[in-house]
């Protein structure tokens, strides 16, 4: 089994117990009735799902009832669950649709707002901003948040979700381009054109984006 | 020279993905290239930019939560699991021809006074059903089938511009 070796490589995001089974062990112990499986499984995945869709949706109470939407299906497709594709991949995919799907349904829900109602929702955005988050952001790095954010969310959506798989998932190329369904040079030129836009969006921001080192 | 190739190889090592002899040939080429190494910084800019989209915690309650919704689910008809994707649907067709004829037969019978008991299986009735329509959506494995396809500027179908 070649996939039990690749996702045993990857574990910096997501608090992996040095003594956990992989993900298809754990899915097949799901699918056999375990309870604890699914439970480890959801310890895993719980946040780094709730913060990719928290990036899609920008809004929290939708970002959590899309992430256990997706667990759902994860575990009422258990019985029939084939080790093939990494869990991953699965789970990403099922979480994609799922943001796409919701992101689609708000903008027809604003269209159909704005008919007879001036713009006073504006959808999920920034003005959800829960109390943990406000300390020690001055008012400065928020405007400079608040850029970013709408940079990243005026990227077309397939390459928004490219990007935020790629920026904070610790996924492989292979396999973001696999939950996209699209082939591995297809999805880098994806990424190449997203991070050319966004490098031209946040230009103006450029003097004090030093220092802040290579990321993760 | 091969700025061209270099550029396309910025982004993993950036990213961090880009393999030790990779890595080592774009740093080479940077080292000695202005214009490389000026695509670079740019791209690490972005990058680090990018760190500013905070993640989440989930709420304490989101576990209790999902659990409630997991117990929700409807129990899965046995026999509904043998049959293929045709069989289902007419099966779901028949039983809805079934309870339409039985819908329209009824009155005749037994107008003056339903009971209370008639009612409550009329909505028994009803209320099953969206169980064996869901069948499928609940079955459906391939949850991408409306992702846009590999061309993400032709297919989408609303731009966000
Ligand atoms: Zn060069």
């Amino acid at each position: 089994m070649a996939e039990l070796q690749l996702s045993a490589a990857t574990g910096v995001l997501y608090n992996l117990d040095p003594m956990a089974t992989t993900d298809v062990e754990l899915m097949l112990g799901v699918k056999a009735g375990d309870e604890a499986c699914f439970e480890r499984l959801l310890a895993k995945y719980r946040t780094p799902l709730v913060s990719f869709l928290y990036r899609m949706v920008r809004n929290q109470a939708t970002a959590e009832d899309l992430a256990q939407e997706a667990f759902l299906r994860v575990f009422r497709a258990r019985k029939d669950y084939v080790p093939g594709a990494k869990f991953t991949t699965w789970l990403f995919r099922i979480a994609t649709n799922l943001a796409l799907n919701s992101l689609r349904d708000s903008r027809r829900h604003l269209r159909d707002l704005s008919v007879d109602q001036t713009d006073e929702d504006q959808g999920p955005g920034l003005d959800v901003i829960d109390p943990a988050a406000e300390i020690e952001e001055t008012l400065v790095e928020r405007e400079r948040a608040k850029r970013i954010w709408d940079a990243v969310e005026a990227l077309p959506e397939k390459q928004r979700v490219a990007v935020l798989l790629h920026k904070y998932q610790d996924l492989g190329y292979d396999e973001i381009a696999r939950i996209l369904g699209c082939s591995e040079s297809a999805l880098k030129s994806l990424l190449f054109r997203a991070y050319e836009t966004l490098r031209v969006r946040l230009a103006p921001l450029a003097p004090d984006a030093t220092g802040a080192g290579k990321g993760k | 020279m091969d700025c061209e190739r270099i550029e396309a190889a910025l982004l993993a090592v950036v990213d961090g993905r880009a393999a030790k002899q990779e890595r080592e040939r774009v740093e080479g080429h940077v080292a000695a290239c202005g214009a490389c190494a000026r695509r670079m910084e740019e791209m690490q800019g972005v990058w680090s930019d990018l760190d500013s989209l905070r993640a989440v915690e989930p709420s304490p309650s989101f576990d209790a939560r999902l659990r409630a919704r997991m117990a929700e689910q409807p129990a899965r008809p046995r026999f509904f699991e043998w049959m293929t994707g045709n069989m289902r649907l007419v099966a779901v067709v028949a039983a809805l021809v079934a309870v339409a004829v039985w819908i329209s037969l009824r009155p005749t019978i037994q107008r003056p006074a339903p009971s209370s008991a008639q009612a409550q299986q009329d909505f028994a009735v009803v209320k099953n059903l969206p169980v064996l329509e869901n069948y499928d959506v609940v079955a459906n494995f391939d949850v991408l089938s409306d992702l846009p396809g590999a061309e993400d500027t032709s297919t989408q179908p609303q731009s966000l511009e």
